[in-house]
């Protein structure tokens, strides 16, 4: 186990270098979610106004506004696309050798790779959320409980993430062009898992729809925990249905790696 | 098309960092800069016509040297003119006349056959329809690519690859051409055809050429004349022959006996002369003059069975030169 | 002179529909990209206008008409220059640029419409018939010359977001190895997904003038929807002017700065 994870480390602290060579990434990225709630905040006023009410669906406007602030915040943090595109290039172009041959996971080293290339984010984005009790007081993150069940669920849900996105990776072993359909549902997830408008706002029939995946688990659930909207004896049992999303989409994703890796064909290069 | 080159001098500023996540850190935070002298105070006259190598190691300055002759860079000091054409003023009239080719990029689009991107250099550069299927047709013939011209450009050999660079960086009829490691990666076929292509082209069209190549036999059978640039400086500019010869004026003898001659006789012959004798066989790296007086003695020992003077491999000579250049010069 | 360049484009064409060919499995892939886009946003103001009649000025059905236009601007955007702008910071990074240069053409025409994404042009058909469809239907009446001030607005859109997105690509010359080029131009592009009413205030002069994304489809919907103002065209036409002439001076400036940084 302590092999394991100074194995694993080096490659967080090799990704860290790289970050911080890309220092650009983080401007845009707090660019893009201050921005984004910013627009947000402008809409939701304008219809808080329009309706002339206070809440709408028991939501006040700064309510909705801090669950949209750390919805696309969890949102950000939890998508891997960008290292999915490189695991499927390995693949397709023959990369995957490198990994073959060497006494590291495939998956798991992108898996840190993944998290260590968000480490800035990271950084930044629990400074933010450390002033969330200043920005929006008693909006969230209200007691210490919240503060680690928002972990817990958080960590959780970058996880489930990183299998789904696993699992489209896993796809390319058989067909060409699936970097299109991680484009793709890239953008689908940003609304259907609740990054912009949140989930109980969603049309009943989605809604339901919506409740048979584990899209949910993805930005919903690790904010309403932070924000109070999730009761706390609702905790436990939907914990518990997180990890086991977790596990079948981790099986799944070992089950297509292990089929696809005898199709693969190593193309020389 | 003429080369006029007076003190050109060019340096650049870079951030230097230390390695590791210490380092990364510290350039995050404030970043160094340092300034590097690409090249130093270089004069280099060219006459229409001629091939010129330019020689030196990675990182010597060729590259610069180069980019500013096509006006790819701003110099920091001194002139160039190219048939009076100041390079980096980018005139298409000067970009008309001039092509370059260099053997690790290709400007040929990647994935539709090459005659497709011939048509856009033709647009590009304006040729007149009747010229361009002339030189086209010219080209084509003289390297021997008739039938790969709707093939597209990833599924050619290396060595096509290069004939289809080298036709599309001619089909404007340039007068002044660019050659920057032509051959690399080529086979050795591969290679001479294309440096018979360029001798052929060259003599044709009277057209200037400047070359830079890792394979000095690349240089040898093209270029009379070399520069050798060396740390950003001038070294050499002259006969590339003569330059081999100041170096490593040695040729290689192997003289055979029909048999084991006197050893008395060898043993007063070594006392003047540094050689080998292994059995019947003698060899030696000498000097011409020492190589023919050593030969005298020889034949007065004993009529040879074989024997015969070799130049050295010039890649060899021109590795000990660049190893300590100014030793030489 | 222009018909030398236009001449010159149809070549990129020619070419670029040559290999967009040979990838038909792109192609799909692209198309399917598009429609699950267009559908993220269209169920985006469903939702929104499940609780609202009217965002400002735009009802409903102001909004699907907007929608499209967006859609469309983004297609054209696509179709010339997505194959381009973010390449650029490639061709500087590894020196690519280097042929661009030594051609006797202007070299932001080159860099800027080298490859066309053929593609794109079946999702615009498709598009604006369902422009012409979705306008027919809507309840305002929108005349012929509705279309001629929305195709000169929309036309000044475009090339507001191409400047503007060229010079987001040049900040490569500056900072090395710009790679969030792209990703900070589609960040600033969402303020114009979003119809200008919701914008007020400093915020609102600000997508007026400096980052004039505002301009680059609701005006143009206004236009269609509400007719002619000829104050916000006039105003429309001398930003997009100025910011084509920005894109002049910073192609200039960092052309300079890649030659002398370079080696």
């Amino acid at each position: 186990m302590f092999k394991f994870l100074k194995k694993y480390s080096a490659v967080i602290k090799m990704t860290w270098i790289q970050t911080l060579e890309y220092r650009a990434n983080l401007y845009v990225g707090l660019f893009s979610i201050l921005s984004g709630i910013f627009i947000e905040y402008l809409i939701w006023k304008q219809i808080f106004v329009a309706r002339g009410t206070e809440l709408i669906r028991g939501f006040t406007l700064n309510e909705l506004v801090a669950f949209i602030f750390l919805s696309m915040i969890v949102g950000q943090l939890k998508s891997s696309w960008v290292t999915s595109i490189e695991m499927i290039d390995a693949i397709r172009s023959g990369g995957l050798n490198k990994y073959l041959i060497r006494p590291i996971s495939f998956y798991t080293y992108h898996l840190m790779m993944f998290i260590g290339q968000n480490s800035l984010f990271y950084m930044a984005y629990f400074t933010l959320i450390a002033a969330f009790p200043f920005i929006f007081p008693g909006l969230a993150f209200t007691t210490n409980f919240q503060v680690f069940g928002f972990l817990a669920a958080l960590f959780l849900a970058v996880y489930l993430s990183y299998n789904m996105y696993y699992i489209m990776v896993c796809i390319s072993f058989w067909f060409h062009e699936v970097r299109a359909l991680v484009i793709a549902y890239n953008i689908a997830n940003i609304i259907l898992s609740g990054q912009i408008i949140p989930l109980r706002f969603f049309p009943e029939m989605y809604l339901k729809i919506i409740t048979f995946t584990p899209l949910p688990f993805l930005v919903d659930f690790p904010v309403s925990i932070a924000t109070g909207q999730l009761p706390t004896d609702m905790w436990a049992s939907k914990f518990f249905l997180g990890f086991c999303w977790c596990l079948i989409t981790w099986g799944i994703g070992k089950t297509l790696y292990y089929f696809g890796i005898k199709q693969y064909g190593g193309y020389g290069a | 098309m003429s080369i006029h080159i007076q003190n050109i001098s060019k340096s650049f500023t870079s951030f230097k960092r230390e390695a590791g996540l210490k380092g990364a850190f510290q350039s995050f935070i404030n970043r160094k800069y340092e300034t590097f002298h690409a090249l130093q105070n270089i004069n280099l006259d060219v006459d229409s016509g001629e091939i010129v190598g330019i020689l030196g190691e990675n990182g010597a300055g060729k590259t610069t040297l180069i980019k500013l002759m096509v006006g790819l860079l701003y110099p920091t000091d001194g002139s160039i003119h190219i048939d009076g054409y100041t390079p980096w003023k980018r005139k298409n009239e000067f970009l008309k006349q001039i092509s370059v080719v260099m053997g690790q990029k290709n400007q040929l689009w990647w994935d539709i056959p090459a005659s497709e991107s011939f048509l856009l250099n033709q647009k590009i550069y304006e040729i007149p329809q009747a010229e361009y299927k002339k030189t086209l047709e010219e080209l084509v013939q003289l390297l021997n690519v008739e039938d790969k011209l709707n093939v597209q450009v990833r599924r050619l050999s290396l060595g096509e690859r290069m004939k289809m660079e080298i036709i599309a960086a001619l089909l404007h009829k340039p007068k002044f051409i660019l050659l920057d490691e032509p051959t690399i990666g080529l086979d050795v076929i591969s290679q001479s055809k294309i440096r018979e292509f360029i001798k052929f082209y060259n003599e044709e069209h009277n057209s200037t050429f400047l070359l830079t190549s890792h394979y000095m036999n690349d240089i040898q059978a093209l270029c009379d004349r070399v520069f050798v640039i060396h740390k950003g400086h001038g070294l050499y500019d002259g006969n590339f022959n003569a330059l081999v010869n100041k170096i490593k004026p040695q040729k290689k003898l192997i003289f055979e006996f029909p048999h084991a001659p006197a050893e008395d006789m060898i043993v007063s012959l070594q006392q003047e002369f540094e050689f080998n004798l292994i059995r019947n066989v003698v060899t030696a790296e000498l000097p011409d003059k020492q190589l023919t007086k050593l030969l005298g003695s020889l034949f007065k020992l004993d009529d040879p069975v074989t024997f015969s003077v070799e130049e050295l491999p010039v890649e060899d000579t021109m590795r000990t030169f660049f190893s300590n250049p100014e030793k030489f010069l | 002179m222009v018909r030398r360049y236009l001449n010159l484009w149809g070549s990129f064409f020619a070419n670029s529909l040559t290999r967009d060919m040979e990838y038909k499995a792109n192609l799909i892939g692209g198309i399917i990209v598009d429609i699950i886009f267009y559908s993220v946003q269209y169920f985006f103001f469903s939702i929104i206008y499940s609780y609202v009649d009217t965002l400002g000025s735009f009802t409903r059905e102001d909004v699907m008409v907007f929608l499209i236009i967006t859609f469309i601007s983004d297609t054209v955007y696509m179709f010339l220059f997505s194959g381009n702008l973010f390449p650029l910071n490639r061709l500087v990074v590894q020196g690519d640029l280097d042929f661009m240069l030594l051609k006797p053409i202007n070299s932001q025409f080159l860099v800027s419409f080298r490859y066309v994404k053929s593609y794109a042009i079946f999702s615009l058909v498709i598009l604006v018939l369902m422009l012409l469809r979705q306008s027919s239907l809507h309840s305002a009446d929108i005349g012929l010359m509705n279309y001629l001030y929305f195709s000169i607005s929309f036309f000044c859109g475009l090339v507001i977001w191409y400047s503007l997105d060229f010079l987001i690509a040049c900040l490569t010359f500056w900072f090395k190895n710009f790679t969030v080029g792209g990703w900070l131009s589609h960040e600033l592009l969402k303020f114009s997904s979003r119809p200008d009413s919701i914008y007020t205030g400093i915020t609102r002069k600000i997508l007026f003038s400096l980052v004039p994304m505002a301009l680059v489809s609701s005006v143009p919907a206004r236009m269609l929807l509400y007719g002619l103002n000829v104050k916000l065209l006039m105003f429309q036409i001398t930003i997009s002017l100025s910011f084509v002439i920005m894109t002049f001076w910073v192609w200039k400036r960092g052309l300079l700065r890649y030659e002398s940084a370079s080696s």
